[in-house]
């Protein structure tokens, strides 16, 4: 082979190598992000408290009463939409006693106001269903429930309760 | 019988012609594929219209057919903890025409687990992803990344 056939075959393979742009294969990457919050945080801030009843006197509390039970919802998503629904007892218990406790199709209410303001509430709902609502911007709820107590005639003497508790969901919405 | 001086040229002509006939071939990526905020139980979508989409631009010559592979997360990642993330049989859209319109696409609804066949416009090629992760319950929280590969070939046609 002579010199002037390597010099050519050497300046092919320069040229091939060096050759920008005919790259028969390109890649180029981007990231997939998410943010993950923390989870909604709901805590019961005031229990429903009937204080001292008399035997065969039914009580009943509003929402809007001091002694009405109280749940504060905190850190969801500003403004994000919410269900939420109670587990509500049907009697209170006292070692082997009972009481019977109701509660009405208006004994829940919320409020997403700055100042969380219980009367007048944001809304007042049915604790027996499911509630779809939306949080503040801050991403906070107050949620207020009443309830009905109705003790008999001989409703033995001491200390009832019973738990009353809410499930919070996001839509996603 | 070829002489040697014309072996030259001839091996010369075809070294240029090499060099001349493409025109460079990249892939970019233009915007990451972002979910934002996300709240554990709460999974959330990111459509390959919305501006979080994720989106790649292709250059090369136009009118050359290629292949668009995607290399796609199973999960994205935080220190100790992982989501997953999905992509569908029609998260990936794609435009070559000079101004590309992300909203109404020359080619919609493309599967990004397969290999897609386009040619490039005189202004390449965009390429829009969306996606959707589904956090736990009780998700870690944190920030949570992982790559997206898309690999570009020029199939010679």
């Amino acid at each position: 082979m002579s010199r002037r056939v390597k010099l050519v075959l050497m300046l092919t393979v320069v040229l091939a190598v060096a050759a920008p742009g005919v790259s028969a294969q390109v890649t180029g990457t981007i990231q997939a992000i998410a943010t993950v919050a923390a989870s909604l945080n709901v805590q019961g801030t005031s229990s429903l408290d009937f204080g001292t009843v008399v035997p065969g006197v039914d009580l009943a509390l509003a929402t809007t009463s001091i002694e009405a039970g109280e749940f504060t919802i905190q850190s969801g998503p500003a403004g994000a939409e919410v269900q939420f629904a109670f587990t509500l007892p049907t009697e209170l218990t006292s070692g082997a006693n009972s009481l019977a406790i109701a509660f009405a199709t208006t004994d829940a209410a919320y409020a997403t106001d700055a100042l969380r303001t219980q009367n007048p509430p944001t809304a007042v709902v049915n604790p027996l269903i499911t509630t779809t609502a939306n949080l503040a911007a801050d991403g906070g709820m107050a949620v207020w429930i009443g309830g009905e107590v109705s003790p008999t005639a001989v409703q033995a003497a001491g200390d009832y309760s019973g738990d009353i508790e809410i499930s919070v969901t996001l839509t996603g919405n | 019988m070829i002489r040697k001086r014309e072996l030259f040229k001839l091996t010369a002509l075809i070294v240029l012609a090499a060099v001349t006939s493409g025109v460079a071939q990249t892939v970019t990526g233009i915007s990451d594929l972002e979910f934002g905020d996300i709240f554990p139980g709460v999974p959330n979508t990111v459509s390959k219209r919305a501006s979080s989409a994720a989106e790649f631009t292709v250059t090369g010559t136009a009118g050359a057919e290629v292949t668009l592979d995607f290399l796609l997360p199973t999960y994205v990642y935080t220190t100790g903890a992982n989501m997953p993330v999905l992509f569908s049989a029609t998260d990936c859209a794609i435009d070559s025409s000079l101004v590309p319109d992300q909203s109404s696409p020359s080619a919609d609804n493309l599967n990004p687990y397969e290999t897609i066949t386009y040619r490039l416009g005189a202004g390449g090629l965009s390429v829009w992803l969306g996606g959707r992760v589904i956090p736990g319950l009780v998700q870690k929280s944190g920030n949570y990344t992982a790559t997206i590969r898309l690999t570009v070939t020029y199939t010679g046609n």
